[in-house]
This record gives C-alpha cells, sequence and structure tokens, in this order.
C-alpha cells in the first residue's frame, strides 16, 4: 500500500583515474602496513622485553652463583685456618709446659699452611697474653679481657672465633682467629692474626675471568676483604646485604648509584661476601639492545616493508584491473541495451517509415492510373499533378526524418558533455521522438515545468535516451490509455525530473529488482530488460539521482536527479 | 455499377485513405472510408459492405478490436488487414481473431487485387454453404481470368439469387 522508493546513490568518479589509483594504493599500502607492521612491532616489543627479562634473570643467577661458590671456597678457607690452630692447640707437644720455646716453630709451620698467618698469640683464661711469636713489639702487659672477641670465644660452647677486620699493628688491616680449650681461668686460647691481603689475592683469583668483582663486607657492610677497585679497606661500602636470607640478591638502587648484587652471607663468621657486575654501576641496571638483535629486526622490518610494498601493487593493480574491467563491461552493456532498443525500436519506426512510403506507393499509383486509358472514367477531373507531387514530397521528408531519429539513436558517440535545456530534451522526445506512440496508445501528457531551471551540463543523446525509456515504460504501463505527467523541480543544486504514470504500479518485490539488468514486467519476447539499468548507469555517470515511487494500482513516478554544476 | 463490390476502407492516414479510395474506384470497386474505428463500425451497421480493409495501429479504437467488432456484427463481411506494422505473430493472431489475411503497408496493387478475389471467395462460399448449385458455378470460376474478372463474375453469382 504505501510506496516504496529504491534509488541510486550520487556521486560521480572523483578525481580521475591516476587520483584514483594512487589514493588506491596508499590506502591499501597504509591497510597491509598496519595489519603486518603493528603485530610485527608488538613482537618485537614483547621479546625484546622477555629478552631482557632473560638477561637479567641470567645475570642475577649468575652472580648468585658466584656468590655462592666463593662463599663456600671462603669458608672453608677460614675453616682450615681453624683446623691449624686447632691442631696447634691439640697438639701434645703445646698441652705439656714447653709450648713457649715451640711458639716459633709452631709459627713457622703454620706460614708453610698459609701466608695468611701474621703471628701467634697464647692467652690465658682470663684474658693476659701469655705467649707470642710474630713481629709486633708488645710493651707490657696485654690484656684481652675485654675484647668482644674475648668475651665470645670465653662462652661455654664456643671454641672458635674470627673477628672483624681491624687497623693493627702499622695501621694495617688485620683479623684475628682464635680457639679455645679448657673453661674459665684454667683456659688455653691459641690466637693468630691473619692478613686480609692474602685474601684479596684470594678473591682477585677467584675473580678472574667472571666479569664480576667480589668483596666481603660485614654485617654493617663495612668492607673486611676486597679487590682495590671495589673500595678500600674498612671503609663503608654501598652494600648492606640483608641478614636473612642466608643468599640472596639485591637490586641495583637509583638513588646510591650502587649496582645490582649477590650475596652469600659466610658460616665461619658474620660476613657476607657481595658480588658485582664488573661493568658498573647503572649501566649494568639496564641491559642495552644488543646490536645484533637490533639488526635483526631492522631486516625483518626491511623484508617485510618491501614484501607489503610488493603485494600492494599486486593488489591495487588487480584491482585497478577489474575496475577497468567492470567499466568496459558496463559499456558493452550499455551498448548491447542499446542495440537491444534499437530492435524495438526499430519495429516501432519501421512501422512509422511505412506510412509516408505507402502514401508515396499510392500517390505514385493515383498519377500512373490516370496516365492510364483503360482506367478512364466518365467523370474524372484533371489530374493535379503538384498537388500529388508535393504528397510524394512530404512523404520523403517525413521518411527522412524519422531514419535520422533512428541514426542519432544508435549512433555510439563518445560522452559530450555541455549545457542543455532539459525542457527542450523533454519536448523532443515527448512530441518528436514518441509523439506518434504517445497518440496511439491514448496517453495524454501533462508537462508542468519549472522555467527557473538553467542549462544543465549534460549528454543530450544519452539523456534522451533515458527519458525515451521512462516514457515508453509508462505507455507500457498503461496499455488502455492514462495520463503521464512530466514534472521538472529545481531541488537545491539539482534539477529533478518526474514521470509518473497512471498505470498498474509494481510491488515491493518488484520495486527491488526493478533497476537491474534483464528484469522486466513484460511478457517475454517484449522488451529486453536492459532499460533502466542502463538508465540507472547514465545517470550515475552524470554523478544525478535516480529513484522509482510505486504502489499497486497507484502507478509509477521515476525521477531523475542531475546536478546542476559538473563536479 | 450496379455489381460493384463494396468496400469499407479504414485508416487514420488521411492521405492515404484518400489515395487507395481513388484507385480501388477506379478499378470498379465502390469504397467508403473511415478514418477510426468508431466511424468504421457505424458506417457499417448503416450499409452493407462485402469487404474491409483494416489499418492496425489507429489512435482511438485498435484496429484489432475493430476487427473483433466487425466480425461479431456482420458474419459474413471478410476483413483484410492492411498495416505498416510488419510482424509475423500478429498476423498469426488477427487471422485468429477473424482476419482474412493480411497485407504489409506500402502493398502491391495486384497482390491486394489477388487478395480481395479471394476474400470474396471466401465470402460466397460461406454464403453459399448450403446452396449446391451456386457453389458449383462458383468453383467453376476458373483462373485464366483476371482477378477483376473473376470478382465481377462472383459479384453477378452473388446478386443473382437476391
Amino acid at each position: 500500500m504505501a510506496a516504496q522508493s529504491v534509488g541510486a546513490t550520487p556521486g560521480g568518479d572523483g578525481a580521475g583515474r591516476g587520483g584514483h589509483s594512487r589514493e588506491l594504493f596508499w590506502h591499501t599500502l597504509g591497510r597491509l602496513a598496519l595489519l603486518y607492521f603493528v603485530p610485527l612491532i608488538l613482537l618485537a616489543i614483547f621479546f625484546n622485553l622477555q629478552y631482557r627479562n632473560l638477561l637479567r634473570d641470567g645475570r642475577r643467577v649468575h652472580l648468585q652463583v658466584i656468590a655462592e661458590q666463593q662463599a663456600n671456597t671462603f669458608d672453608l678457607f677460614l675453616r682450615e685456618r681453624l683446623v691449624n690452630l686447632d691442631n696447634i692447640i691439640d697438639d701434645p707437644r703445646f698441652g705439656d709446659g714447653g709450648w713457649k720455646e715451640r711458639l716459633p716453630g709452631f709459627l713457622s709451620s703454620l706460614l708453610q699452611t698459609s701466608d695468611a698467618f701474621v703471628d701467634l698469640g697464647v692467652v690465658s683464661g682470663e684474658g693476659d697474653l701469655i705467649g707470642y711469636v710474630g713481629p709486633v713489639e708488645y710493651q707490657g702487659r696485654v690484656n684481652y679481657h675485654g675484647e668482644d672477641w674475648f668475651k665470645e670465644l670465653m662462652e661455654p660452647g664456643r671454641s672458635s672465633v674470627i673477628t672483624e677486620i681491624y687497623r693493627g699493628f702499622r695501621n694495617q688491616p688485620h683479623f684475628t682467629i682464635a680457639v679455645r680449650r679448657g673453661d674459665g681461668a684454667a683456659a688455653r686460647i691459641l690466637r693468630a692474626a691473619l692478613s686480609p691481603e692474602r685474601l684479596s689475592d684470594y678473591l682477585t683469583t677467584l675473580e678472574g675471568a667472571s666479569e664480576a668483582h667480589s668483596a666481603i663486607v660485614n654485617s654493617q657492610g663495612m668492607l673486611q676483604v676486597t679487590a682495590p677497585r671495589v673500595g678500600e679497606l674498612l671503609r663503608q661500602s654501598l652494600f648492606t646485604p640483608p641478614p636473612t636470607p642466608e643468599r640472596g640478591f639485591v637490586p641495583a638502587d637509583q638513588e646510591t648509584g650502587r649496582p645490582d648484587y649477590a650475596f652469600a652471607w659466610l658460616r665461619q663468621t658474620p660476613w657476607s661476601l657481595v658480588v658485582t657486575d664488573a661493568r658498573g654501576g647503572a649501566e649494568a641496571g639496564i641491559v642495552g639492545l644488543p646490536t645484533g638483535f637490533f639488526l635483526g629486526t631492522l631486516a625483518v622490518f626491511l623484508f617485510a616493508g618491501m614484501v607489503i610494498l610488493f603485494r600492494t601493487r599486486q593488489v591495487v593493480g588487480a584491482q585497478l584491473a577489474t575496475e577497468r574491467y567492470e567499466a568496459e563491461l558496463s559499456g558493452q552493456l550499455v551498448h548491447a541495451a542499446k542495440l537491444a532498443s534499437v530492435g524495438e525500436l526499430a519495429a516501432g519506426i519501421a512501422h512509422e517509415i511505412n506510412n509516408p512510403l505507402a502514401i508515396i506507393a499510392e500517390e505514385v499509383g493515383v498519377i500512373r492510373d490516370s496516365l492510364d486509358p483503360s482506367l478512364a472514367q466518365v467523370d474524372d477531373e484533371p489530374l493535379d499533378l503538384p498537388e500529388h507531387l508535393d504528397a510524394i514530397h512530404e512523404a520523403v521528408f517525413r521518411c527522412r526524418d524519422i531514419t535520422r531519429k533512428l541514426l542519432t539513436f544508435v549512433r555510439q558517440t563518445q560522452v559530450r558533455v555541455e549545457p542543455h535545456d532539459l525542457h527542450a530534451i523533454l519536448d523532443d522526445v515527448l512530441d518528436a521522438m514518441l509523439g506518434n506512440e504517445l497518440a496511439i496508445s491514448n496517453v495524454v501528457v501533462e508537462r508542468h515545468y519549472d522555467r527557473g531551471i538553467p542549462e544543465i551540463p549534460t549528454d543530450r543523446n544519452q539523456l534522451a535516451q533515458v527519458f525515451v525509456n521512462l516514457v515508453k515504460n509508462a505507455i507500457d504501463a498503461m496499455p488502455g490509455g492514462g495520463t503521464l505527467t512530466v514534472v521538472s523541480l529545481l531541488r537545491e543544486s539539482r534539477a529533478a525530473v518526474a514521470i509518473r504514470d497512471t498505470g498498474c504500479g509494481m510491488h515491493p518485490e518488484q520495486l527491488e529488482k526493478v533497476f537491474s539488468p534483464f528484469f522486466t514486467t513484460k511478457e517475454p519476447g517484449k522488451g529486453t530488460g536492459l532499460g533502466l539499468s542502463v538508465s540507472y548507469s547514465i545517470i550515475q555517470s552524470f554523478g544525478g539521482a535516480f529513484y522509482v515511487e510505486s504502489a499497486p494500482g497507484k502507478g509509477s513516478t521515476f525521477t531523475v536527479e542531475l546536478p546542476l554544476a559538473m563536479e | 455499377m450496379e455489381h460493384a463490390i463494396k468496400l469499407l476502407i479504414v485508416d487514420d492516414e488521411t492521405r492515404f485513405l484518400n489515395a487507395i479510395a481513388q484507385r480501388l474506384t477506379r478499378r470498379g470497386f465502390e469504397v467508403r472510408t473511415a478514418s477510426n474505428g468508431l466511424d468504421a463500425i457505424a458506417l457499417a451497421n448503416q450499409e452493407k459492405f462485402d469487404i474491409a480493409l483494416l489499418d492496425l495501429k489507429m489512435p482511438g479504437m485498435d484496429g484489432g478490436e475493430v476487427l473483433k467488432v466487425l466480425k461479431r456484427n456482420h458474419q459474413f463481411l471478410e476483413a483484410i488487414i492492411l498495416t505498416g506494422h510488419g510482424s509475423l505473430e500478429s498476423a498469426v493472431e488477427l487471422t485468429k481473431l477473424g482476419a482474412f489475411s493480411y497485407l504489409p503497408k506500402p502493398y502491391e496493387l495486384d497482390k491486394l487485387i489477388e487478395v480481395l478475389k479471394d476474400a470474396f471467395q471466401a465470402r460466397l462460399k460461406k454464403k453459399f454453404a448450403a446452396d449446391e448449385v451456386r457453389l458449383e458455378k462458383l468453383m467453376s470460376l476458373a483462373s485464366g481470368e483476371s482477378a477483376l474478372g473473376i470478382l465481377r463474375k462472383m459479384r453477378e453469382l452473388d446478386d443473382s439469387r437476391r
């Protein structure tokens, strides 16, 4: 019941062929690049992060392993030194009274075992130094009663102790190890001073090829043993490892500039081994992007870029080829439709031509009859030759006009867009071209023209073709006759022509397909179904709009909208 | 001429109509003309016609319609379609509707006379269907004479029984 509308979208051919293919190229390139590069970049970032984490983890583990190994080694070393003292203090020759004379001998045997030993001393249970051999020259009595190490050693259950580093003889750093036998005042303590230098040397050897710097610090972070680069002995280091766990890793501190380090607490002493990266501080904290990785990624990007470029060219080329092919096909379709409707038109025109021809034949016959004595009649009037000759002449030119009409229609000209008067074209179609047919079909034509419409740029033949098609369709829709209303309007920047018939109208299902090629509501053999689809593409090429409103029983209105100016 | 065969010619082209009427009158036919279907039907009701020559494409009533009405109203009237609209299908359809034959426009006069003869013969056959004597005489009108001659003889035969 309600009128439905089906339309063509406006719009011409864009900025021309070159602009279109450029546009298409960049558009496709952009899309492909986005499609490939974005995941590539994301992956690259992801893998880079993974790699960094891996490196960092690897380094951390590496340092921790070194810390562990070195800590174990030092524990062993210190343990051995204590064992050295144990051996002496447990030696029977120490126990009997003659140990004083044997002290130098004991020291030299210690020195043979390890050149870390500096001196050797014996201390009573009350803290007095009762025997000594070594480089220090003690004045007067020395008592260690108040010393921490002594107090610690005298605690029940302790049999050995190792001190922290202190500045001792000649202000050199030393540390002391001591072992005890017996309790209370009767206890005997054997103590020895050790030189941290040996430990440093040891550290340096251990460092070797590991690209790590090691040091030993106490629980306050004061250096006990170190390689020279890490800092001076007894100075506060940057490293203060947490008391727990026993082994661990501390990440870098950007504020103090302290690098990452691994630590391992020694068992023999309250010292911790710390290991740090040889490459130093802040730089070691950030793992740089290795050149190889970077170059590799670049290579991949370049390769992908080339592939994308190549592919884009391919795609765009194929697309353009398809478009060209489509355009060609469309042109062929238009041409075929023209020829087909020429067939239709030819039939109509044939009849039209035959009439003047019949007149000519008849007039000639009349003239001949008047010259034939056997046909003479009594009441014959003299032959008015000029009149008959005029009739013939008139008929001849009527034929000429008709063939001219036919030729104009068939001629496959290039589309020539020029300003034309819309109403002149409409009148030509309604009077000269289809006037006869309209009369014969009892179709009354009503024209409502808006004379305010200026000349519009269009191809005269093609536009005429569209109107012819619409008018003929209207005639066919009104077999018993009817009214054809042709209205022209000015609508914003467009000129609109509406052609309305009082025919049978169309159903929504028909409306949907009405512009499709080969769709026709006529019987088979009548009409090709190409007229409207060709008209549609013609109007589209003008940048106009073409739509229909129709309802069953209410007739149809086809509207053509044309821009007033070509874009 | 008393025995003239009466023709009704219907065509919207006036010039043509007058010319063909003239020519056929010269050849011994009695011709009435009409330029549209309605006039033709009215005329046929007023006067008795033997044969009608009809154009197909006319304004107002279409030639086919006129044909149907004429055949319905006058059973012995034969109709010949004369048309510039050349198509075989329409010819077949028209004979179904009752036309005797069809001729294209422009036509050849000899052919037209032949067809008129055949049409009139058909008319007489129908008319004499019950009359054996006349039928026999009709059939004995052999060829060898001009079509016009035969037509005259047939006319006489037709009139003879009145």
